[in-house]
């Protein structure tokens, strides 16, 4: 399925949270969440891609073709 | 002028970060308690198999902030027994407001916070701590209730507070290996010496050290 990189602030207006809850909340509990998969393609930072039902794939922001698919909605991280 | 952050993470297996802030005051913003039901993330609904928190250190500068971070993490050194306690069992640092280029790591920062890891998870470090770290414990506890816990002074103009946070690091700083520290009235002469140079350009105020001999 094809997928589709959201910036920060496209991701915030998608959640409808603020960039800084963004920041502080949601984008840390992704990092600790895929902590383990994430150091095994040496990313720390991820880039969050969207498929057309909102699964995230966490790739490398260097290079979108490093990615990892996580299988998990994006709206589980919020409430 | 902006302002500008950065923000230490907790994390552990167990980590309660509710109870690591009540049992140290600090400023903790708990983001997944340890084995209660999440209401978000990979595991919404079921018991997190972690725990994750946060402590936010803000500057109105880049120097600003990593003064900052330096007398934090230094005070995280301190009560490194209180975050095991709590469960914690890794620390790192997000910068991710800030761009890499604009703000470099003064190498103590690092070195501590190697220390600390180390110091969670019982491993030997060839580092040394600070040596005069331990005499500085009441400092750091001073500097916490100012500026890492909910007592915080609130309301307390921008710029004298980052004054005052330069004139606890020159504190830090001071070599107080010769200065028994226990002889000496150590609150009332750190509160005149943050009161004496308040106003002065930092460059001309002495190490405390000086003024302490």
């Amino acid at each position: 399925m094809p997928v589709r990189y959201f910036t920060k602030k496209e991701l915030s207006v998608l959640l409808n949270v603020s960039e800084e809850f963004f920041h502080t909340e949601i984008k840390k509990i992704i990092k600790k969440d895929f902590k383990v998969d994430l150091k095994q393609f040496g990313v720390e930072n991820p880039d969050i891609l969207l498929d057309e039902n909102y699964l995230m794939t966490l790739a490398d922001p260097n290079d979108h073709n490093n990615f990892f698919v996580t299988g998990i909605c994006i709206f589980d991280y919020t409430n | 002028m902006n302002n500008t952050f950065v923000d230490i993470v907790f994390e552990g297996d167990k980590f309660s970060p509710k109870f690591l802030k009540q049992i140290t005051g600090l400023r903790i913003l708990p983001l997944i308690e340890w084995d209660e039901v999440a209401t978000r993330g990979r595991y919404k609904g079921q018991k997190s198999p972690y725990g994750l928190g946060t402590l936010r250190i803000e500057g109105l500068t880049t120097d600003d902030l990593l003064i900052g971070l330096k007398s934090a993490i230094k005070y995280l050194l301190l009560e490194s027994g209180d975050l095991k306690k709590s469960g914690v069992q890794e620390i790192s640092l997000d910068f991710d407001n800030i761009t890499e280029d604009k703000i470099r790591l003064d190498e103590s920062i690092l070195k501590n916070l190697s220390l600390l890891n180390n110091a969670l998870n019982n491993t030997q470090s060839n580092n040394e701590p600070d040596k005069d770290y331990m005499s500085n414990s009441f400092i750091l506890q001073f500097y916490s209730s100012l500026f890492l816990k909910d007592s915080r002074i609130k309301g307390f103009e921008r710029n004298k507070e980052v004054k005052l946070k330069q004139l606890f690091s020159r504190v830090l700083e001071s070599d107080m290996t010769n200065i028994d520290v226990e002889k000496i009235d150590l609150g009332p002469t750190l509160m005149l010496y943050l009161f004496k140079y308040m106003d002065e350009d930092y460059d001309k105020v002495p190490a405390f050290a000086e003024v302490l001999k």
